[in-house]
């Protein structure tokens, strides 16, 4: 099997994965020209990440406007990796340097700026892209990458 | 202080490929200005028996040391040469001075003692008076000599004796100790055999800069500044299964955010080692931080530092 | 519970010091340990506990410090600015105590002599003995003159060397390691000092005690070197110099091996249990004697199983008793038929030779095994490997004396985090050869299937590895497991044989039945081995 098969195997697994098992939406395969390999982003059924200082601010919001404030899920990106690779920092910079913080059509169309919380679904959110890795049985792990310091979720 | 913490050189004794500073007012101002707080691995005289709380020395990371040799804040020091050097040929000047340094904190000891002698007899005798609960009257066998009351005492004995109190604290000095033997000898304050001591630091016996041997296997240093430089405290990572633990300021006061790892621009890291990582550092409430530095290029000195940081993604 | 004697790094569960004069900490020390046990990471202690357990003027209760008040990160507030500024104050205070040692105490104190160079033309087993300790005081015993701990870390440490000829300097005094020296230096019992005079002069053949004698007639002795008003004091000053604890660590921390020196990490391992309790001396340097036709004399005894490829190439020949035939060249392992129990099968089946059974055979031995596996071959020239039995520990309630120690509660081998890779099989055999064996207690060894756990966590040797990461130090047990002892089919038969169910035909008889291994029939106890190849052996042998 060539490298492209191979990558198109894995691809497929987890696009597989996210859509039947996880219910993930709009799943679609990005392929870019600086990309090393092609990406998947898509819709999670409900809020995957929310950054701790985020989560202040909407605790924030929510005492001012008296009511709960709604955690729409976001459009994440999804990077497919096999178990068996070995990845080194340059190369999961070059993944970061190609892409953009929201993929594509998931820009925030209403941000107000007056409401901090909501920036952090524009300008505020920082480049993240989930980890898929496929063991040989075909199960999927998901971690979180993030490009440069950012502190853990206090849960 | 402040002035004095501007040209500060702090020691660092090299033994035996290890990094440590004995001075407590070195390690409090590497910890305040500095932002290292490295590891206390000595025994407390006070409660040897406990693994709690460790004193002095300090034992820093290479990268450590090498930061702050960067910045010009310290020196090493080759300890065991130095201090054979000294020990085996001592010209009569330092040798005096150095006797009259441990003479001064003899002679403070003498004074706190009696001062907590006398102090537990006062309470003795109020324990003699009905319905006063005491707590029970610490006098530890061996001595303490608390710096604020040890200020005062040293004030009475000697004033003239220029170094004299400060060497009584082990503080002050990290340039070298006068080795002028012009001070007049004084008066003995007491006839009795005044108690033994053992400093703490060679201040007194030895001086800086003989040997200034080098820092040797720093290669996390790229990212070991990186997060020094922004606030970060690092501490060994073995509790947590990583090179280092970094805290978001003094682990006096914050939990740990991240475990880190160093690695190489270009060295390759099974994925499994990242799940685990990942893994491990949610476990302990962590986020998994791995960072490498792009090597020098024609246009860049140094290359750009990348971090990326790791969490489980709850699903 | 096989592993509750393990050490622990949590400061909570290591034994309660024996007798502590020092702990002069009231009730508070208890709660310190507490509150602190729980902590994640214990070097971030703050000190204003330990401060407030030491000095009741700081007006700091250690009740008022709670756990758990760190917080997850800098809010700028003036409150956390104070209370870093607080503990960092405290830490100072803390440890700007200089370590006095009181002359005039009826207890005396206890002052020792750098004397590196002494036995270095000694035979290699003397090499260790490199500082020395003398005794202040007119050379009155110490045993008599300390109690409580500092009695107790005397009577656990340093060496007294008998059998010297009589004219020879020092005799009857205490010989120390470097890493005891520095450990005392540390706790402020030892007085550490430097001499400028031969050990002749500091301690003359004849027994005097001449820095004594300078203390009590120092106006007698004419030739003072230095001109001095305080009367006795500088006389003290003629055969050397007090040296500070840095200076300790800069005579007596060295490279692994060095010559009277001891590595930074040995010693912190060291004074960690020290610290905790433990008893520890040095382990031999030379590990204990070991046959080397160790492996000779034990593959000639029928009970021992085989250790290597070669060997086990040759127990394929039928004269090992635990599996009736050789393996036939080709076809099924076990040879189709009926069989009547278990056993036969499993040892039809069991190819494959196991150190722990070879271990376990001689389990009545007490001494440490050459190692086993073919990968250890290179035993010998490993001696590289970092991985080598470095202290003996022994727990506080162990009854200990120096001179006559009992058998070490641990082994321990001390690594650094950092420079030293996960052990390969080769090293961990190795290590664990050079342990003695350390078997299960009695009543697991024979309490059958229900303690099997134990038995096997417990395992048949071990080893604790100190891993020290720049003065952090976890520990770790290594232990030889005894899986191949544990033979599960032997139940089967237990079941098979003594079971009374006999022709309980529909299948629903095996309530019991803990695996699907399990072919019972109806025939009771007889169990059918059918293979598919049977047809074609059948067919060949007919052909044939």
């Amino acid at each position: 099997m060539s490298a492209d098969q191979h990558l198109q195997a894995l691809t497929k697994v987890v696009v597989n994965n996210l859509e039947n098992q996880h219910d993930w939406t709009q799943v679609q395969i990005h392929i870019q020209d600086n990309l090393p390999r092609p990406l998947i982003y898509g819709l999670p059924p409900k809020r995957l990440y929310v950054h701790p200082d985020e989560q202040i601010d909407i605790i924030k919001a929510e005492k001012q406007l008296n009511q709960r404030v709604p955690q729409e899920p976001e459009l994440e990106w999804v990077l497919p990796l096999h178990l068996a690779e070995k990845w080194s920092i340059s190369d999961f910079a070059a993944v970061f340097d190609a892409i953009t913080a929201i993929p594509p059509g998931g820009e925030f169309v209403n941000a107000n700026e007056d409401a901090q919380w909501q920036l952090w679904r524009g300008p505020k959110r920082g480049k993240r892209i989930l980890l898929a890795t496929v063991q040989d049985d075909s199960t999927v792990t998901y971690y979180w990458m993030h490009n440069g310091l950012v502190k853990p979720r206090q849960n | 202080m402040a002035s004095t913490e501007d040209d500060r050189q702090v020691r660092i004794s090299k033994i035996a490929g290890r990094y440590l500073v004995f001075d407590i007012d070195d390690v409090a101002y590497i910890r305040r200005q500095h932002g290292i707080c490295a590891v206390f691995t000595g025994t407390m005289p006070q409660n040897p028996t406990q693994n709690v709380f460790l004193g002095l020395p300090l034992e820093l990371y290479a990268e450590d040391a090498k930061m702050l040799l960067d910045r010009k804040v310290a020196y090493i020091a080759d300890d065991p040469l130095e201090h054979l050097t000294q020990l085996k040929s001592m010209d009569d000047a330092t040798r005096k001075s150095y006797l009259q340094s441990i003479k001064t904190q003899r002679r403070t000891a003498q004074l706190v003692f009696n001062e907590a002698k006398a102090q537990s007899m006062a309470k003795h005798k109020d324990k003699r008076k009905p319905k006063q609960p005491q707590p029970p009257v610490v006098v530890p066998t061996e001595l303490p000599l608390p710096a604020s009351s040890a200020d005062d005492v040293t004030a009475a004995v000697d004033q003239e004796e220029e170094g004299g109190a400060e060497s009584l604290l082990e503080s002050s000095s990290s340039k070298p100790v006068k080795t002028d033997s012009s001070t007049p000898p004084q008066k003995p304050l007491v006839k009795e055999k005044l108690p033994a001591i053992t400093p703490t630091t060679s201040n007194a016996m030895i001086s800086n800069g003989i040997s200034n041997p080098d820092v040797e296997n720093h290669t996390a240093l790229p990212l070991y500044s990186y997060l020094n430089e922004r606030g970060y405290f690092i501490t060994p990572g073995l509790r947590f299964g990583g090179d280092f633990s970094v805290y978001p300021g003094d682990p006096f006061r914050y939990h740990a955010h991240y475990m880190a790892n160093s690695y190489g621009w270009d060295e390759k890291i099974p994925m499994l080692d990242l799940v685990t990582s990942g893994r491990l550092g949610t476990a302990v409430k962590k986020s998994f931080l791995m960072g490498g530095q792009k090597p020098a290029t024609e246009n860049s000195e140094a290359g750009e530092l990348r971090a990326f940081c790791i969490e489980w993604a709850g699903m | 519970m096989p592993l509750d004697d393990d050490l622990e790094d949590n400061p909570s569960l290591v034994p309660p010091p024996s007798t502590t004069t020092t702990n002069n900490a009231t009730g508070d020390a208890a709660t310190m340990m507490d509150e602190v046990e729980e902590a994640e990471d214990a070097p971030t202690a703050d000190f204003r506990l330990f401060a407030s357990t030491y000095s009741k003027t700081k007006n700091i209760s250690a009740q008022t410090i709670r756990k758990g008040e760190k917080d997850f990160e800098s809010h700028g507030t003036r409150a956390q600015a104070s209370a870093l500024d607080a503990s960092r104050d405290a830490m100072r205070d803390v440890l700007s105590y200089t370590r006095v040692h009181n002359t005039k105490s009826a207890s005396g104190w206890c002052r020792g002599w750098y004397f590196p160079d002494w036995w270095k033309d000694w035979p290699e087993d003397w090499e260790q003995q490199k500082s020395k300790r003398g005794k202040e005081g007119g050379g009155r015993r110490m045993r008599r003159k300390r109690t409580g701990n500092y009695h107790r870390c005397i009577q656990s440490l340093g060496r007294a060397v008998t059998g010297l000829p009589k004219d020879r300097p020092a005799r009857g005094r205490e010989w120390l390691l470097p890493e005891e020296a520095l450990y005392l230096v540390e706790r402020g019992s030892l007085d550490l000092w430097w001499p400028t005079r031969g050990i002749e002069e500091v301690f003359p053949a004849d027994g005097s005690v001449p820095t004594a004698a300078a203390t009590t007639s120092a106006k007698g002795e004419g030739e003072q070197t230095e001109e001095d008003e305080e009367e006795d004091e500088d006389d003290e000053y003629k055969y050397g110099l007090p040296l500070s604890l840095q200076a300790a660590y800069a005579l007596l921390i060295g490279e692994d091996g060095e010559r009277g020196k001891v590595s930074l990490q040995k010693f912190q391992v060291f004074s960690h249990l020290k610290r905790a309790g433990y008893n520890v001396i040095r382990a031999p340097t030379n590990p204990l004697p070991v046959q080397d036709d160790t492996q000779l004399t034990t593959t000639t005894q029928p009970a021992s199983k085989p250790k290597s490829v070669t060997e086990w190439l040759i127990s394929c020949l039928p004269q090992s008793k635990s599996s009736p035939t050789d393996p036939p060249p080709y076809g099924p392992l076990v040879p189709p038929g009926f069989y009547r129990s278990y056993n036969t099968i499993y040892n039809y089946l069991s190819l494959r030779p196991s150190s722990t059974s070879s271990s376990a055979s001689s389990t009545a031995d007490n001494q440490p095994q050459k190692p086993q596996s073919p990968e250890s071959d290179g035993y010998d020239s490993d001696s590289n490997s970092p991985y080598k039995i470095h202290y003996h520990i022994f727990k506080a309630s162990t009854k200990f004396t120096r001179t006559r120690p009992p058998p070490p509660d641990f082994y321990i081998s001390v690594i650094s985090a950092k420079d030293t890779s996960i052990p390969t099989l080769s090293e961990i055999s190795s290590l664990l050869a050079s342990a003695p064996a350390d078997l299960p207690k009695a009543e697991w060894l024979a309490g059958g299937p229900a303690r099997l756990y134990a038995r096997l966590k417990h395992g048949y040797r071990n080893v604790l590895l100190a891993v020290n990461d720049h003065g952090v130090i976890n520990y770790m047990r290594f232990a030889q497991g005894g899986f191949a002892k544990e033979e599960l089919f032997r139940n089967y038969d237990m079941r098979v044989s003594g079971g009374p169910r006999r022709g309980g035909g529909g299948g629903g008889g095996g309530g019991g039945k803990k695996s699907g291994n399990n072919n019972e029939d109806d025939r009771g106890g007889l169990i059918e081995v059918e293979f598919e190849l049977l047809a074609s052996r059948l067919l060949q042998s007919a052909v044939s």
